[in-house]
């Protein structure tokens, strides 16, 4: 084909600027058809995966019955288990939980009717709480870490008497106990000691305690049913009114239903979306098929006179294509800066299928353009299309 | 005979073809929108399973002048008044608390459960009223002191009414009584020697003990929750009571009167419609009983007693998540189901009471509890010092307390509520975070008019629900105004599910905003192309004569004609295609609303007869004079 | 000198109701500088004639000679390039064209380079009559004579012996008319084209050389 049929056949594809215009958008909108297409999923499946991850599931450790609201009064122990305190005895939960919180209360002998306060962390006594005016203030170069140490620090309420730095208690036993002050507790407590959960009274000592409560969250969300399951293995077990309590095992309740109920739902979407997405880009690429085809029918009269000069069915096939490869490349290049502007981003997965929506959409022009070589020019003189 | 349908079934294939495309296209927006209404619809769904609340924090008054302290109490006052013109505020759950009378139930005093949590607060004046036959044995009265009070030695004969909570204890044998209600002359009611009925709140004084091993990796322990039953511990009191009153309440509170002794003391003694709270017995209790004196000790008091004895805390809520505790998690529904919008809006007769509660009267969902209901005050002690004796001098903040039952009181509703579900709550505990096992919780609409039963301070504890995501936008709007950090927030895990939904949403537009620019393209090649086809003709029959609004009505008949066909098949086609789709899933939100999808349908054929029409207009009526 | 002609040539239309015999037995000679017209009713299968004659069907029965060979055996696609050309009543111009495309089109079809194919096409436009103005213009904006000497510079500049006009007066006023036959005229006797005409204008008719009567596919 000459380089001047090509020349003359593009400029009669400006002039016709509406009809190319048009062929030009539907390749464009099947381009981007796909690339968003192809975007719903990434996307919806990059948000869940976040979600996943910053959403916090909780666990609140109850009597093996699950209805406990009173003090817990279990051993330390168990905390020691999901602290990660008994890995040298094969406990390993702490692999799976993370930021436990207990609290264990004793009234002591010295300061009289004080309350003493075992915590892991700040959140641990629901007492420390915002809302409940109370502020924590930590002296220079103290933080809330050292909570879950074994050292012998304290933070107080202001009327806890000090002693140059140091708070002198005395549990049931009698014995007396020095204690840094690290920080202040400010609000409408009175009379209150927190100190490091798993503090002994004398170093190098290890010590057991009941705990009025406890609780934790799950690490990873992605690996809830194999962290329940690790949770559930031994010496916690899933709560149950029918249960008993021995004092050796306790309940843990997940608080996950939300979230999995949730989860369901979004997956759900995700899962039409999966479905639905390869019926829409086969539906997109039927209106390629069609709007091609059609746009090209219209053109009949037209490829007529050229076989009528003498073009030979294969010129104008190959010239009906190569006009249409020609738009359809502008479209699809055009359909990929629309796209990449609004996904930022192009995958191969949407590439392919422009290609093929694309693709479709060339057939059905060489289908109809197949139709038309085919035609009778007989009826060429017919006054009408 | 209209020439253009004549010319459009001359040219069954392209006709047909062009049909098709249409209604691909159509299809295409129509699953477009579903997925849009379907993915809004779910995402109003998830985000009313959360939700977020502003909580007022208690002022921190520690180190405080008095006058300082009442500044920042105001502020906080303040601060709360300015916050319910928020914006961003969806709704107030505003604390109403009512007493329940449950005949035959026990109510769930601090030691009900575990003797080891007894705590004379919670049980003041609600659960330990009791009545007793003593003889008493000796009186010591301070006499001359500012405030007098006296302590009466006395033996306990017979327990008239007493809490069953208490039955875990030893056998009652002695009591002192703690009073400082004196006769109208500022005499001693009690004299050593003589016998009485008396009546007030029992208090049993005990102690926790807790033994640690110091041994090495040796680790034993001996009773949390045992009782120490030292010789100091080992009182039991009487308080007489000073608030109980059949006629109206005096002016500023004052329940009784004041007198002052020879000595310079002050004293109270009762008003005199007040109910005795004792009164001498020469003969039997039985007797005394049967006699007039002892009759309002029959058909009063002693029913008063029980009846506090068999009492729980009624809470009223429209938004149990907006409840500090439950939307934190730290009381959680642990049987049954939570309220429904339903039995919010229709106020209908169900309860969740406390996993505590179920226990100790043996209650399980399905079960009623009929509930007379009291409305009796809340008052919020600023002040948790335990009372208890040994532990005095711990303050754990303010507490949350309901007032007796009082017969003047009742509110007229006594009906039968429906237990749906058992919640777990930390028992008993203080600060505005706590939320007691003893409430029961009905809706606020259940109880007719309930709004005037809010307590005269409601906000100092109610909560803010915010629109989801403003949490910053609402403390920025608090800074504004000149109240910072005056609230703590939580968003039930909200934000970490945002970016979800938010996606879901933005995804769902984007495949709407797809389907509707392939629709419009799709209807803007139907149109050129039917045009392009039809263009001669129109110019022909314009020319024969035809007026161009006939011609128009013409071509727009075929038009509309097909495009009703199109968007017939389209729908058909959207709808088969998004119902099988979703219908494999679980989700009722996603399902397909066949209502919505005929409205947009609806809605798309008009935009497409209205276009076709306007063009059909335009184009009849086309210059016939040839172009040069 | 190449020659035209028919044999013996039936045509039929053919559809699922009907079949229309539409060239029912026509044998002639056309030679070449002379001006022919075919002139009868409508419907007497004039044009379908002249279709054949252009080689865009074959006679059902019979044949169409060009040179000696059947329009049935040779490459038609060719013989239209090269030997033959079709002027119409409705001129079947490339709209999206302009002027001197449309009328250098064959040649660019037949690789010629562009500035010879244009210089060609010039040449020819200017002889019918085409304004260099009027280079540059879309079809749409001449008038239906000008649009039908456009169409008369396309056949000319393909070099084709024969030219067949398919009433190419049918569009005109008398005077365009007469400019056009006065052209095709020319193109006979000056340059030994044969040109065949098909028409019902009398005055067409009077102007050609020899006049074929066409009633019911046939020459009388």
């Amino acid at each position: 084909m000459s380089f001047s049929l090509l020349s003359v056949t593009f400029k009669a594809l400006c002039r016709r600027w509406v009809a190319s215009l048009l062929l030009v958008a539907v390749a464009a909108a099947g381009t981007v058809s796909a690339i968003i297409l192809n975007g719903l999923i990434l996307r919806q499946e990059e948000a869940l995966e976040n979600t996943i991850e910053n959403t916090v599931i909780s666990c609140t450790v109850t009597d093996p019955m699950g209805t406990i609201g009173g003090k817990l009064g279990m051993l330390s122990n168990f905390v020691e288990m999901l602290d990660g305190r008994r890995r040298e005895n094969g406990c390993l939960l702490d692999d799976y939980v993370e930021n436990v919180r207990a609290l264990s209360e004793t009234i002591l002998e010295e300061p009289k009717g004080n309350s003493f306060r075992r915590i892991l962390s700040l959140d641990s006594d629901p007492l420390l709480d915002p809302a409940n005016g109370t502020k924590v203030e930590f002296f220079e170069g103290e933080t809330e870490e050292i909570f879950k140490s074994r050292e012998q620090v304290c933070i107080i309420t202001s009327d806890i008497p000090t002693f140059d730095g140091y708070a002198v208690i005395s549990g049931p036993t009698g014995e007396k106990v020095r204690l840094r002050v690290i920080g202040t507790v400010s609000g409408n407590l009175k009379g209150i000691i927190y100190c490091p959960f798993f503090m002994p009274y004398s170093e190098g000592t290890s010590v057991a305690f009941y705990t009025d409560s406890c609780s934790f969250d799950i690490i990873d969300n992605r690996k809830l049913e194999e962290s329940k399951a690790a949770i559930y293995e031994e010496h916690f077990v899933e709560p149950n009114p029918a249960n008993k309590a021995d004092g050796l095992t306790y309940g843990v309740v997940v608080h996950d239903e939300a979230y999995l109920k949730n989860l369901e739902e979004i997956n759900s979407t995700l899962s039409m979306l999966r479905i639905l997405l390869p019926a829409l880009i086969i539906i997109c690429g039927c209106i390629g098929f069609f709007a091609g085809f059609l746009m090209t029918k219209g053109r009949i009269r037209e490829f007529a006179t050229m076989r009528c000069i003498g073009m030979k069915k294969t010129q104008i096939f190959f010239l009906v294509i190569g006009e249409l490869l020609f738009l359809a490349a502008f479209g699809m290049f055009l359909g990929g800066g629309i796209g990449f502007i609004i996904e930022g981003n192009l995958s191969p997965k949407a590439i392919t299928d422009s290609a093929i929506i694309t693709a479709v959409y060339i057939i059905g022009t060489a289908i109809a353009a197949l139709r038309i070589v085919r035609i009778n020019i007989m009826k060429l003189s017919n006054k009408e299309e | 005979m209209n020439i253009f349908l004549k010319q459009s079934r001359r040219k069954p294939i392209f006709t047909i073809f062009m049909i098709i495309l249409l209604c691909l296209s159509l299809a295409l927006s129509l699953i477009g929108f579903s997925s849009w209404a379907s993915a809004k619809a779910q995402f109003d769904s998830i985000a009313s399973e959360y939700t977020t609340i502003a909580m007022r924090k208690i002022p921190n008054t520690d180190g405080l002048s008095v006058e300082k302290g009442l500044e920042q109490s105001v502020l906080y006052y303040e601060g709360f008044m300015a916050a319910e013109n928020a914006p961003m505020i969806k709704s107030m759950e505003t604390r109403i608390y009512l007493g329940a009378h449950i005949a035959g139930s026990k109510g769930l005093s601090s030691s009900a459960i575990d003797p080891s949590e007894l705590n004379d607060l919670i049980d003041d004046e609600r659960y330990s009223f009791g009545a007793f036959v003593l003889e008493c044995t000796g009186v010591e009265d301070s006499g001359y002191e500012a405030h007098c009070f006296y302590t009466a030695y006395c033996n306990v004969l017979e327990v008239l009414s007493l809490s069953p909570a208490y039955d875990w204890y030893p056998e009652i044998t002695e009591m002192r009584i703690n009073g400082n209600m004196y006769n109208e002359d500022g005499s001693v009611p009690l004299e050593a020697g003589k016998k009485y009925i008396v009546y007030g709140t029992y208090n049993e004084y005990q102690t926790t003990a807790l033994i640690e091993s110091l041994a090495d990796n040796e680790h034993w322990f001996a009773g949390n929750g045992y009782m120490q039953a030292r010789d100091e511990f080992g009182y039991r009191y009487l308080h007489s009571p000073n608030t109980l009153y059949t006629s109206d309440w005096q002016t500023a509170g004052w329940a009784f009167l004041k007198g002052t002794n020879e000595n310079g003391g002050e004293y109270y003694y009762p008003l005199e419609d007040s109910l005795p709270w004792v009164a001498e017995i020469t003969g039997t209790i039985e007797d005394f009983l049967e006699s007039e004196e002892g009759k309002v000790w029959r058909e009063e008091i002693i029913p008063l007693c029980e009846m506090n004895q068999q009492s729980a805390v009624v809470y009223l809520t429209d938004n149990l998540d907006s409840i500090y505790p439950f939307n934190i998690g730290s009381s959680y529904l642990v049987e049954g189901r939570e309220f429904t919008e339903n039995d919010y809006s229709a106020g209908n007769n169900v309860c969740l009471i406390s996993a505590d509660y179920a226990k100790l009267n043996n209650l399980s969902v399905g079960d009623s509890v009929t509930m007379d209901l009291y409305n009796t005050g809340v008052t919020w002690m600023g002040n948790g010092a335990r009372t208890n004796s040994i532990i005095g001098n711990t303050d754990l903040g303010g507490y949350m307390i309901r007032q007796h039952l009082n017969p003047k009181d009742r509110i007229d509703v006594c009906k039968d509520y429906e237990i749906i579900g058992i919640y777990s709550t930390p028992r008993f505990s203080f600060g505005v975070t706590s939320f007691d096992a003893d409430h029961i919780i009905i809706p606020k609409k259940s109880v007719p008019n309930a709004e005037q039963y809010e307590p005269y301070d409601y906000w100092s504890h109610s909560t803010f629900v915010l629109k989801h995501g403003t949490i910053d936008e609402f403390e920025q709007y608090m800074t504004e105004q000149g109240y910072p950090e005056m609230f703590i927030y939580n968003d039930q895990g909200y934000s970490a599910m945002e970016e979800t939904l938010l996606a879901l949403e933005a995804n769902a537009k984007r495949m709407m905003n797809l389907g509707m620019s392939v629709f419009a393209l799709i209807t803007a090649l139907f149109l050129f192309l039917n045009f392009r086809r039809m263009m001669p003709v129109i110019r022909g029959v314009r020319l024969l004569g035809k007026t161009a609004g006939r011609t128009r009505n013409e071509v727009f008949a075929v038009l509309f004609m097909e495009e009703t066909l199109s968007v017939i098949i389209g729908t058909f086609l959207a709808a088969v295609l998004y119902n099988s789709v979703t219908s494999a899933m679980l989700s009722e939100a996603i399902a397909l609303d066949f209502k919505n999808l005929l409205s947009a349908a609806a809605a798309l054929l008009g935009v497409l007869g209205i276009l076709s029409f306007m063009l059909s207009g335009i184009l009849s009526n086309v210059k016939l004079m040839k172009r040069k | 000198m190449n020659s035209l002609s028919a044999k013996d040539v039936f045509y039929e239309y053919r559809n699922s109701f009907q079949t229309v015999k539409a060239v029912n037995g026509i044998s002639y000679d056309f030679e070449p500088g002379r001006v022919y017209a075919v002139v009868g009713v409508s419907g007497s299968g004039k044009t379908t004639f002249l279709s054949l004659l252009a080689g865009l069907d074959i006679p059902t029965e019979g044949k169409i000679e060009f040179d000696g060979n059947a329009t049935s055996d040779i490459d038609r696609d060719n013989y239209r390039l090269n030997h033959v050309s079709v002027i119409y009543q409705n001129f079947n111009l490339f709209y999206h064209l302009t002027v001197l495309e449309n009328a250098a089109y064959p040649l660019y079809v037949k690789k010629m380079p562009k500035a010879a194919a244009e210089e060609l096409a010039k040449e020819k436009l200017l002889k019918v009559g085409i304004t260099e103005s009027q280079f540059r213009r879309l079809p749409n904006m001449l008038s239906g004579g000008e649009q039908q000497r456009v169409a008369i510079a396309r056949a000319l500049a393909c070099g084709s012996e024969i030219i067949l006009a398919d009433e190419p007066t049918g569009n005109l006023d008398s005077k365009n008319s007469r400019n056009i036959v006065e052209i095709l005229k020319n193109l006979a006797h000056d340059e030994n084209r044969c040109v065949i005409i098909v028409t019902h204008d009398p005055s067409v008719a009077e102007a050609a050389d020899i006049v074929l009567k066409m009633e019911d596919g046939a020459f009388e």
